[in-house]
């Protein structure tokens, strides 16, 4: 005799036979056999309803969520400096000493939009469709004049950490015959067209990359792809993702702080002494910016031509006065 | 036997400030709310989203929020608005602005919360299910395919098909009898 789940199972797949069919009658005439019936029967209905159901992973996403919660923390306490540029394309967001150590330069041509940063010099845009996007230095960007509206297509060549709004529409980076499809998220592209290595670093969310005439590869977070153009392998490495987006905060960030603590900073890090002439100069004049790899005194020119200061050297020393 | 802590008891803690308290009762309710925010949304990286969003704003508010019915209904409720809020605001409207009013119609009541809930636990013990069963019953239930199509598929006999299927159901019924009884 056949178990009488395989019975039930012939019934609500209506495949049942007659002897089946008769057999189930019989069934159905017990208290217990009914109640056993629509246990089963209920497994069956709703199992079709779990169809879409899968894990989530609770533990990672509570980690990036302590991390978000961390970072709010932090924006309250400080923000950056900001400069709007009135472009339809959208607007930029400019961090750095802007017109000292370059603005990256925007180009508008017919179809697209243009954004490029020099040597030295690193840059945060916002795209129309508030995605944003952390330029390294010599780094170019550039979208089409459609964006947001037919596509969400950006092309790279340098590096760039993306951070991707959600939308219907899927973003894009392109570079050369790559691509990046991203389904929002953050992560970082490092494409210089002299380095021998594409390399493509997950912090959340997903994204796929696909060269062409290749199939797509899904990356997941904390994942790094190295594709190399010479060989045309990819890898794959397990990082810490953070160690391959530092760049965007190195490392000397400024918020409308005093320059004192900027003459702080400068006299640990290169190991000279900064005196302020009045003294109280440097509590009265509020700086915001990045810095990174430049060298003390450019980073004293840039603070001089920002401020209307000057300074004079006498060996590791350096006094800022007014000009 | 230590139990668990009840939600209630979590959301107190998290009241003062208990970090731990949270991190457990995110844990506890994470995947089954993804899940439960995808129904609306069609899409897992946004329903995601969405519950995180949920679970910040506890934690933002953990001073003084205030739960007076269960924390359970609170929380399906909370991703429930916030899903139609994203629909609302999002570019994607237009592909669910059928689905819209359909959603809103569903009421988060003991009925819906408890029918989530018995879902959650069988899907978890259809994933337990023995990989050549749960292979077979998956094929017969998310895809809907016929019993022949199945056996020719897997290159098995029909006989074997209904075996596994029944062996499946079988399976699923003492796995959920043990870890959601009130399914009895």
């Amino acid at each position: 005799m056949k178990h009488k789940v395989e019975i039930f199972y012939a019934i609500l797949s209506e495949t049942a036979s007659p002897e089946e069919n008769f057999q189930f009658q019989e069934l159905m005439k017990q208290k217990d056999d009914l109640f056993l019936f629509n246990q089963i029967k209920k497994i069956w209905d709703e199992a079709r309803e779990v169809k879409n159901f899968r894990s989530y992973d609770a533990k990672r996403a509570f980690y990036a969520l302590s991390r978000k919660v961390e970072h709010k923390n932090q924006m309250k306490r400080r923000y950056l400096l900001v400069a709007a540029s009135g472009i339809a394309a959208g607007i930029i967001l400019m961090i750095g000493l802007f017109g000292l150590m370059g603005l990256p330069q925007m180009n508008q041509q017919q179809a697209s939009v243009v954004f490029e940063t020099e040597t030295g010099n690193r840059s945060v845009i916002v795209l129309p469709d508030s995605s944003k996007v952390w330029l390294n230095a010599k780094t170019q960007i550039r979208y089409d004049a459609d964006f947001g509206n037919t596509n969400r297509n950006v092309y790279l060549s340098g590096e760039g950490f993306f951070e991707v709004t959600h939308s219907s529409k899927p973003f894009i980076v392109n570079i050369n015959d790559f691509k990046i499809q991203v389904y929002g998220t953050k992560f970082n592209v490092s494409a210089y067209p002299d380095d021998q290595l594409i390399s493509t670093c997950l912090e959340e969310g997903k994204i796929s990359i696909k060269r062409q005439g290749t199939k797509e590869l899904f990356v997941e977070p904390g994942q790094l792809i190295d594709y190399n153009k010479q060989s045309l392998v990819f890898s794959l490495n397990t990082v810490n993702p953070e160690d391959y987006s530092g760049w965007r905060a190195n490392k000397m960030y400024m918020n409308n702080e005093p320059l004192q603590n900027l003459a702080k900073k400068l006299e640990r890090k290169y190991n000279i002494s900064i005196t302020f002439s009045p003294e109280k100069l440097g509590d009265e004049i509020h700086y915001s910016g990045i810095f990174s790899n430049e060298s003390a005194e450019e980073v004293l020119d840039a603070i001089a031509i920002a401020s209307g200061l000057e300074y004079t050297k006498n060996g590791n020393a350096y006094t800022v006065r007014s000009r | 036997m230590q139990n668990e802590p009840t939600d209630f008891q979590l959301l107190s803690a998290i009241n003062t400030g208990d970090y731990n308290a949270f991190r457990v009762l995110f844990e506890r309710y994470y995947s089954p709310l993804c899940n439960f925010a995808f129904r609306f949304l069609k899409d897992d990286y946004i329903a995601e989203d969405i519950v995180q969003e949920v679970f910040t704003k506890i934690w933002e508010d953990r001073r003084v929020i205030k739960v007076t019915e269960s924390v359970r209904s609170y929380l399906y409720m909370a991703v429930k608005n916030k899903s139609l809020n994203k629909i609302k605001s999002e570019s994607v409207r237009q592909e669910h602005t059928n689905r819209f009013s359909e959603i809103e119609n569903i009421q988060v009541d003991a009925f819906v919360l408890e029918q989530e809930e018995f879902r959650n636990y069988l899907f978890q013990c259809i994933e337990k299910l023995p990989p050549r069963c749960k292979e077979v019953f998956t094929k017969s239930r998310f895809e809907e395919m016929k019993q022949e199509k199945i056996a020719t598929s897997l290159n098995i006999s029909l006989k074997t098909v209904k075996a596994q299927v029944g062996k499946a159901l079988r399976l699923i019924r003492s796995c959920l009898q043990i870890s959601y009884p009130e399914y009895l």
